[in-house]
């Protein structure tokens, strides 16, 4: 068994967690699923490899509700997602147990994932038991908004209008998004109607605006939503797009530090003013 | 269905902090300073109440350009909320802009209660620019229903 | 009746297609960026019909993403002007039996009632479905348990199927017969192949049996992982919920339909806040016994054709015909705990 493993059959064997959020291979499907581990299941069933794209962190707000203590093990960008989670108090610490493998990168796809690139924390930044070196990660390059960045105005919104108009409203997006965990999101209010319910375009970039901006300053990069779309519309770009900025301007990384405030909650009197148009 | 285009005078949706911004429009009004007729205003209590979903809505709802204008930073009223609000528009603008959102559409300012000729000019100035615009489809906005 | 196979040389589909498409609306199967699709057939292009499923089924084209039924102006004296259902003759080519089996349902729901849809009536009407026998079942394909197979026709006007040479096309209806007039088609005596296909894959237990673990814990630990996203519901080719909006333009509005999800948090949420399938788990009982206890006592038939398009699409892999299984198990638990007590 690997270390993660027998971490695991002890706290469950001993009765420190009630249940573990991990990883198994299904053979139905031949790949792996997020399963709930009890003490009467095998932790030597545990895997924890490039398939594990899933953000465990999800479903933490749910499984906390129901169970004293639950163990989770978390990539980096899972743990990014629950130090947010935390700060938030959306959860408290003592009702998780974070396990904390040092993590190479995940594939979607069949390919190496995009964020993984970008990733500051291979190892989850809240972690009661770490297994393996922490991992050195670089500083973000966010290199897939170059191409965009390039565009000008017209080509920009012609790539955004044919990639929204696809958009099928199914909130798989959303409902994968550790941190969209509002009771009553703001795209079911039906008064006011900020975000009206038909896959028109111009409801469908609302849609995707909204959420963005309700992301920024939170948004872990775990890239999920960008996973979980059936349309296949890279919603990653936004999230970065956003970040970038939060870290050149509040210099911040979101989910990073278990102790920093979200910075749209926080101000600072020496912002730059370069969004004002003083020039003027 | 298509986006709609800008008629002949650009439509404005401006957001005016109540103690700053939105008296330095009334004193443009009293000072008898002109500036374009298309100019709605939204007064809210502070600049740091306006929400970046209400500057998309704004563009949903087909206006060519949108204004918010503040308290100068350490004047506002409640002290704190225009840092808020300066953050938030930094967050708004870089979203918009990165959908396609022509960066000329936006203008985020400072405007006291002492500056009327600066409000009229700021108008005048964002509705000219907005000249651009004529003719061209307007990125954003709801579809137009088809005849 | 129908006649027999008539083969369509695999050079000449093109020119076959464009004197399909002189005639009606066609549509065939396309592929965009990485996923296919259903579009309107453009005279000229290449057109490849996969042998199994595309992801998406062709429910959007009797059933719209979002559908305009009324237009209403204020300022016109109230105006409301219900929406003209259309006419034009369309043919619908590619669609595979599971799909077909799924505007089969439709019929059910939208037109066997004292109201029948007159939109959806008049999509119907006017649709030719040119069907595709599949070559091939995916690994997450299981409409052999759903008492279908890739070879069902039923609810086709015509059936095409791969063969070595080309394609071979059958009319099932006398009046389809001259859709395949074309000197391109030549009678032959070549016929599909015949296949042994799988079953047993997603078995499910039957109706009577899924209502008495309603209140089973059941459900509580199967929708542990299931984020209520809604992806299934969307990708289904029988899932019909729809919701109702008035959307304004300017002066004018329209009334809408656009679809729904009963996997949505705020589905079934009341003007009071109270919500009877707030939890996850109620939300999956809700889907899992609409398609395989509900629709048969509503219906007569299984709103599931197999066709395993929520396993493809599911984020988390959650394999909503697995549910099957475990189902299966647990009512053998309790058929075997009645036996001890």
């Amino acid at each position: 068994m690997t270390e993660l493993q027998q971490k695991a059959r002890e706290l469950l064997d001993k009765g420190e967690i009630d249940a573990l959020l991990a990883w198994k291979v299904d053979p139905g499907i031949g790949d792996v699923r997020p399963t709930l581990f009890k003490k009467d299941d095998d932790a030597a069933e545990i895997v924890f490899d490039e398939r594990c794209v899933h953000n465990l962190a999800n479903y933490l707000p749910t499984l906390t509700a129901r169970y004293n203590r639950v163990g989770v093990v978390l990539k980096g960008c899972d743990g990014r997602s629950l130090t947010t989670l935390l700060i938030e108090h959306r959860i408290s610490k003592n009702s998780i147990v974070a396990l904390a493998p040092a993590c190479e990168g995940v594939n979607v796809n069949g390919a190496r994932a995009q964020k993984c690139d970008d990733c500051p924390t291979a190892t989850s930044p809240v972690a009661d038991y770490e297994f393996g070196a922490r991992l050195a990660r670089g500083d973000a390059e966010f290199k897939q908004l170059e191409r965009i960045e390039k565009m000008s105005p017209e080509e920009r919104w012609q790539f955004f209008a044919e990639q929204f108009a696809k958009c099928r409203r199914c909130y798989a997006c959303r409902q994968v998004c550790p941190l969209c965990y509002c009771e009553l999101c703001i795209a079911d209010q039906p008064e006011p109607r900020w975000i009206e319910p038909s896959r028109k375009l111009s409801a469908n970039a609302m849609w995707h605006l909204v959420r963005a901006y309700h992301l920024a300053g939170r948004c872990s990069d775990c890239g999920e939503c960008t996973r979980a779309c059936p349309e296949g519309i890279p919603i990653r770009l936004l999230n970065i797009a956003v970040e970038k900025l939060v870290r050149e301007q509040f210099g911040v990384r979101p989910g990073t530090k278990p102790d920093e405030l979200p910075p749209l909650v926080t101000l600072a009197k020496d912002d730059s003013d370069e969004v004002m148009a003083e020039h003027l | 269905m298509s986006a709609p285009e800008m008629a002949r005078d650009p439509k404005i949706l401006a957001f005016l902090c109540r103690w700053c911004s939105y008296a330095g429009a009334d004193l443009a009004g009293t000072s008898r300073f002109s500036y374009p007729p298309n100019v709605r205003i939204v007064q809210v209590p502070c600049s740091g109440r306006v929400d970046p979903v209400m500057i998309f809505k704004a563009f949903v709802e087909g206006y060519d350009g949108v204004l918010v204008a503040g308290c100068h930073p350490g004047d506002c009223h409640y002290g704190t909320g225009n840092y808020h609000a300066r953050r938030k528009l930094a967050v708004a603008r870089r979203l918009l802009e990165t959908v396609g959102v022509h960066p000329d559409r936006m203008l985020f300012t400072w405007v006291s209660a002492a500056e009327g000729r600066k409000f009229a000019e700021v108008c005048t100035t964002f509705a000219e620019g907005l000249k651009q615009f004529a003719g061209r489809p307007k990125t954003l906005a709801r579809e137009a229903l088809a005849k | 009746m129908s006649a027999g196979w008539k083969l369509l040389k695999r050079g000449d589909l093109g020119a076959f297609l464009d004197s399909l498409a002189a005639g009606a609306e066609l549509w065939v199967p396309r592929r965009k960026g990485t996923r296919w699709d259903f579009d309107q057939y453009e005279k000229g292009t290449d057109t490849t019909f996969p042998t199994s499923i595309i992801e998406v089924s062709a429910k959007a084209l009797f059933f719209p993403r979002r559908r305009p039924i009324a237009r209403f102006n204020p300022k016109a004296k109230w105006s409301v002007e219900p929406v003209e259902p259309a006419s034009e003759p369309r043919i619908v080519m590619g669609m595979h039996p599971c799909d077909v089996a799924g505007v089969r349902y439709m019929d059910r729901v939208f037109l066997a009632n004292d109201h029948p849809d007159r939109l959806y009536e008049a999509e119907r009407n006017r649709t030719t479905i040119i069907g595709m026998r599949c070559s091939e079942m995916k690994p997450t394909c299981h409409c052999t348990d759903r008492n279908l197979s890739p070879d069902e026709t039923e609810g086709m006007d015509v059936v095409f199927a791969e063969a070595e040479d080309g394609l071979l096309f059958r009319a099932l209806t006398e009046k389809d017969e001259r859709l395949l007039g074309s000197p391109l088609l030549a009678a032959t005596d070549a016929k599909p192949e015949a296949k042994e296909w799988p079953k047993g894959r997603h078995l499910v237990p039957g109706p009577d049996e899924l209502m008495d673990l309603y209140d089973d814990d059941f459900w509580l630990e199967a929708s542990d992982i299931c984020l209520t996203c809604g992806a299934c519901t969307f990708a289904c080719p029988t899932c019909t919920c729809y919701l109702v909006a008035d959307e304004k333009f300017g002066d004018e509005g329209e009334r809408v339909t656009a679809w729904d999800s009963c996997q949505f948090l705020s589905y079934s949420r009341e003007t009071s806040g109270h919500n009877p399938r707030r939890s996850n788990a109620a939300r999956l009982r809700n889907r899992t016994l609409d398609k395989f206890a509900y629709s048969f006592h509503k219906h007569g038939m299984s709103s599931c054709t197999g066709c395993g398009r929520c396993v493809l699409i599911c984020p988390i892999q959650r394999s909503f015909p697995q549910l099957g299984t475990k189902l299966k198990e647990r009512v053998e638990e309790k058929k075997s705990k009645a036996r001890v007590s």
